[in-house]
């Protein structure tokens, strides 16, 4: 129980103190910097929400767009036509995304491996061709490809998720980060964790201990939808418009998978480590190589394949069995 | 394990040498930094002009998706912006600064609203730029428009004409061509003048539009404008921008024969259709294109004379300086910088912005970006300014920021070259406009 205490107070401390530190540096970065920041974290949270369904679960999806499509879509609609704070349309967004997850789920949790994942392509075209299409449903106005505006308030506000001073951006994604860190970490030591390893390493073994997979994969994607949708919600405000070529492209969910893979998939720190690599890269060879065509995403893409090549399982392993070796050395050493 | 150790190695060297090579840029100009108008945005004003006044650099931003498939728009832009910088620069710079020189800083949109916004902001609050000039797509230029109002920093809006751009209040950017509204109301002007010269020629017409905003903008147009007209819609079909085959499409145009075929088409799908056209040997009466796909420098060398007979309501073509003879020589002077390449609508939209800018940077006098701004709204170039190569005037509304003399002109493709034929003031003398278009088809020629 002392040792426990110990620990709870040294992560809690540690925690502490990395708020602070964030608090602190924001303060010295300007805007431009605070933007990169920001995206890297809210692709660590994206991808992170991704994690549960295609790492714990090991349901690969590429389809994950769809739900942060949905969560933009719903605030913005919410808020743009009914007056409702963004707040409360990305809870609702969330459940929305949740629901629509587990439809999904229903039928295509009977597919396996490469069968879901080519169903979550499919889905996420099909969801795109219809938003590109649709223009209103009943009165509510989607306004088809043309996308949505989020008209813009001068200065700092709450209640409508919009600032001008880009910190408080980076306080809103960092929560959501911290939150989703923690239902993942809590996801990965309980028993649904272990549950959800055994599915994904061998369903028919699993369900032969009495573990109910279909059960336990549909609460994974709903969790993995709300979360995403959330996210959506604050992408929108954070961009202030929806365009559904951008919020449901394939390259979109595409990016959730690399990133988390980059990282390591199934671990929880994983995604968070690979949007540190993945947007550092992409941000800096934008802002370098901007006008010579294509040198940019060149050099995304050669490191991506130096990463896939030699770090299959991810950076993250590496760095901690690097990590690893130089404590044990250590011990050994003052022995 | 070495092998990994190395991987890591280059890994990390290259993402340092990418981040040392960010770190030297904030070193240069880190001092300019601009902050939100709402906070900080006068100090940062006064800072930048303070500095530049009295010869020295101004720096102005530009935007575009010089990766994916719209890079060879952005290219044309760039090179006609790039021209007009180098012209002031040689003719001695801004006068009323002292002669100060500009240098142009260049972002990459990726024709995406997150790295549009994200480079503007790098563009204004880490490089300190006065103005920005971009972006293309009209969705990625309205959030960059987002930015510039939340800055206080112009923005001279190139090569995108989504009508939401200008509608509702837009304090701090300006369009100099034409808009959508524009060139619906241009085509609709074609097909009745039309009927009028040849009563119930144009009775049926097809919409044929890329499923994006643009193309969802004109389409909307364009079966506003038909509808007035009592013009039927036989076929209206809607397809991906990455489109790889239009023989369905096609087929349904041979099987209802619209009078005329109103498009808006990116390069990819424009050069499929009309090879897709030609391969079956259709060609409508008219055949009305957005100044898009078939205003592309490699348009012709794809589909060479298949094009022939087709119109296209442009911001405008080369044939318009054939018309401003005084003007002549920036054409001559833009090919002769570029291999050779045609002047295209999209390279004169650069032209223009960089001149609108250079022109409120010698008006304001200093290169605080309120200034600027100020004296951007007040413009008015004259038609016959030395450097307006559109055939009409420049002023801007003061509140959406649009151009309202701006015109569409409108060319059709005669011999693997697009001739200007409307309005009637710009088209050279011995050009004349062929109705209907099929005539000049080598479809219609070969049979």
């Amino acid at each position: 129980m002392k040792k426990l205490n110990r620990k709870t107070l040294v992560k809690t401390a540690i925690f502490a103190a990395l708020a602070a530190a964030l608090v602190i540096v924001s303060q010295f970065l300007n805007n431009y910097y605070l933007q990169i920041v920001i995206y890297i974290f809210m692709f660590a949270y994206f991808a992170s929400a991704w994690n549960i369904l295609s790492g714990f679960a090991g349901q690969f999806s590429l389809g994950h767009a769809i739900f942060i499509g949905i969560g933009a879509y719903t605030s913005t609609i919410l808020y743009t036509q009914f007056g409702v704070s963004p707040w409360i349309g990305m809870l609702a967004g969330g459940v929305l995304a949740a629901a629509l997850g587990i439809l999904i789920g229903l039928p295509c949790f009977k597919l396996q491996s490469t069968y879901f994942t080519l169903v979550t392509i499919a889905l996420a075209n099909i969801m795109l061709l219809v938003v590109q299409s649709v223009r209103n449903i009943g009165s509510i106005q989607i306004n088809a490809a043309r996308g949505i505006m989020i008209p813009s308030v001068e200065g700092n506000h709450f209640t409508v998720m919009q600032f001008v001073d880009k910190k408080y951006y980076l306080y809103i994604i960092c929560g959501l980060l911290a939150v989703c860190l923690a239902i993942c970490q809590w996801i990965k030591t309980s028993k649904m964790g272990y549950q959800l390893a055994a599915v994904a390493n061998n369903q028919e073994a699993a369900e032969s201990l009495c573990v109910n997979s279909r059960r336990l994969k549909l609460k994974a994607m709903a969790i993995s939808a709300f979360m995403c949708a959330v996210g959506g919600s604050f992408y929108a405000q954070l961009i202030m418009v929806c365009n559904p070529a951008r919020l449901f492209a394939e390259a979109l969910s595409d990016k959730l998978a690399i990133v988390a893979m980059l990282g390591g998939k199934g671990l929880v720190f994983g995604p968070l480590s690979g949007a540190l690599i993945v947007e550092s890269i992409s941000q800096f060879a934008t802002a370098k190589f901007a006008n010579i065509q294509g040198l940019n995403l060149a050099i995304y893409g050669i490191m991506l394949i130096v990463c896939i090549r030699f770090f299959p399982d991810g950076i993250l392993p590496i760095i901690q069995r690097q990590v690893g070796k130089l404590f044990r050395r250590k011990k050994e050493g003052s022995r | 394990m070495k092998k990994r150790f190395l991987a890591v190695m280059m890994a990390a060297a290259m993402v340092f040498s990418l981040a040392a090579c960010g770190g030297d840029d904030a070193g240069d100009s880190g001092k300019k930094e601009t902050k939100p108008a709402e906070t900080k945005g006068t100090e940062a004003a006064t800072n930048s002009g303070s500095e530049e006044s009295g010869g020295g650099t101004i720096k102005l931003g530009v935007l575009f998706p010089y990766t994916g498939s719209a890079a060879a728009v952005a290219e044309d832009a760039q090179k006609g912006i790039e021209f007009a910088i180098d012209e002031i620069n040689s003719r001695g710079g801004i006068a009323s600064m002292g002669g100060a020189k500009i240098e142009l800083i260049y972002g990459d949109t990726q024709s995406n609203e997150e790295a549009a916004a994200s480079e503007a902001e790098r563009l204004i609050s880490h490089e300190g730029v006065s103005a920005l000039l971009g972006c293309y797509q009209s969705t990625v230029t309205l959030s960059v428009q987002n930015i510039c109002e939340k800055y206080h920093v112009p923005l001279a809006i190139t090569c995108s004409t989504g009508d939401a751009l200008t509608e509702g209040a837009h304090p701090y950017s300006v369009t100099i061509h034409e808009q959508n509204m524009d060139t619906t109301k241009s085509h609709a002007q074609f097909i009745s003048d039309m009927n009028a010269k040849e009563a119930g020629a144009i009775k049926t017409a097809a919409i044929l539009r890329q499923n994006d905003d643009w193309g969802q903008a004109l389409g909307d147009g364009w079966k506003e404008e038909l509808a007035a007209l009592d013009v039927e819609i036989v076929v209206d079909e809607v397809f991906a921008m990455d489109v790889t085959d239009l023989t369905t499409v096609v087929t349904k145009l041979v099987d209802k024969k619209p009078d005329v075929v109103l498009n808006a088409c990116y390069f990819q799908s424009m050069s499929l259709l009309t090879q897709t056209m030609a391969g079956v040997g259709y060609e409508p009466k008219a055949m009305l294109c957005s100044s898009s796909g078939e205003t592309d420098n490699d348009f012709i060398p794809t589909v060479g004379n298949n094009a022939d007979g087709f119109f296209t309501v442009s911001g405008w073509g080369e044939d318009v300086l054939a018309s401003m003879p005084d003007k002549e020589w920036i054409g001559e002077e833009y090919k002769e910088r570029n291999n050779g390449e045609h002047y295209t609508a999209e390279s004169a939209a650069g032209w223009a912005a960089a001149m609108v800018i250079c022109e409120s940077l010698e008006a304001a006098g200093k290169d605080e970006p309120e200034a600027i701004n100020t004296a951007m709204r007040a413009l008015e170039i004259p038609e016959d300014s030395w450097w307006n190569i559109y055939p009409y005037p420049i002023s801007f509304n003061q509140e959406t920021g649009k151009n309202e003399n701006a015109i569409p002109v409108m060319g059709q493709f005669q011999d693997t070259k697009i001739k200007l034929i409307y309005p009637e003031s710009i088209a050279v003398e011995g050009t004349e406009l062929v109705f209907p278009g099929y005539e000049l088809s080598p479809v219609y020629k070969n049979n």
